[in-house]
């Protein structure tokens, strides 16, 4: 039976923070989320420096969600700080960007990212997420609305993988 | 020394066609573009079989652009098909897409693509140079 997966959403928009939530709690899934709020917090998180080195608080992250337009350190920086850690050679980098910078994500698959998800990511977004998890890690549908034939999807591996 | 070998072109939309001809114009870009309409022909091409054997007319290209949304074989069948021929292996593959398909970039990036182009806006750009992209 698979765990609920980590995982770290680095966006510094507040207002896309709760819209993400929200887009969680209507699709029915339930993980643990942590937030940081731009790419210092994120590094800093991955590290486990300062108050991120209490791992029973602020558990690893099985996947990133990273922004990446974000103040000072922004997410490209990030993608490439991660590329030299040895230790983070498995962790799923997923980008978020937005249309109009789409062509961001060309940069990002270079510098290592694994896939990338258009905001506002919506329902249908986060089950795909599950494509970028390991086999022992799996988002779960806490229960499954009644009349939404889109969000009761199996998870699908291999080609069948969108993302 | 200009590069000579061609750009193959894999688009069955006509209007797409034209769009991407006026781009190549306007960025001055001087490989010969040839065009494809469909998967099989893309592969065809390739690999050289009928009117396609003649590599005097149908030189191999150094690039491909390659619509996504195709009939039959479609866009991503033929980026597996060239990512497992061993002589085809790195040849440049740019994926055309639309903006409301822009998520299917996730998997052509998956299968191999080596960027991606979207239309039309792209190619409205006379700035657009795929072989910069």
């Amino acid at each position: 039976m698979p765990d609920l997966p980590v995982v770290l959403l680095a966006e510094d928009s507040e207002d896309d923070v709760i819209i993400f939530r929200r887009t969680m709690s209507q699709a029915f899934i339930d993980f643990p989320l942590f937030v940081a709020k731009d790419g210092e917090e994120t590094i800093a998180y991955l590290k486990g420096t300062g108050k991120f080195g209490n791992r029973s608080e602020f558990p690893v992250p099985d996947l990133l969600l990273l922004d990446l337009v974000m103040p000072e350190i922004n997410g490209f920086e990030v993608l490439e700080w991660i590329r030299d850690q040895p230790g983070l050679g498995s962790l799923p980098v997923v980008v978020l960007t937005s249309s109009e910078t789409i062509h961001d994500v060309k940069l990002a698959n270079q510098l290592g990212a694994h896939s990338f998800l258009v905001k506002p990511i919506k329902s249908k977004d986060l089950l795909q997420l599950n494509c970028v998890l390991p086999a022992n890690k799996s988002l779960k549908i806490t229960s499954p609305p009644a009349e939404d034939p889109e969000n009761v999807q199996v998870r699908t591996t291999g080609s069948g993988c969108p993302i | 020394m200009p590069e000579t070998r061609p750009i193959l072109l894999v688009e069955d939309r006509e209007d797409d066609v034209f769009l991407v001809r006026r781009a190549f114009e306007k960025a001055y870009l001087l490989n010969p573009l040839q065009v494809v309409r469909n998967g099989e022909e893309a592969v065809a091409y390739l690999k050289g079989e009928g009117t396609y054997a003649n590599r005097a007319g149908y030189p191999l290209p150094s690039l491909i652009l390659l619509d996504l949304k195709l009939p039959g074989m479609d866009g991503f069948d033929v980026l597996r098909w060239i990512r497992q021929e061993p002589n085809f292996g790195s040849l440049p593959v740019i994926v055309l897409t639309s903006s409301e398909q822009i998520r299917d970039v996730n998997r052509a990036y998956q299968l191999g693509a080596n960027s991606f182009l979207v239309k039309p806006t792209d190619f409205q750009n006379p700035l657009v140079s795929p072989e910069r992209n």
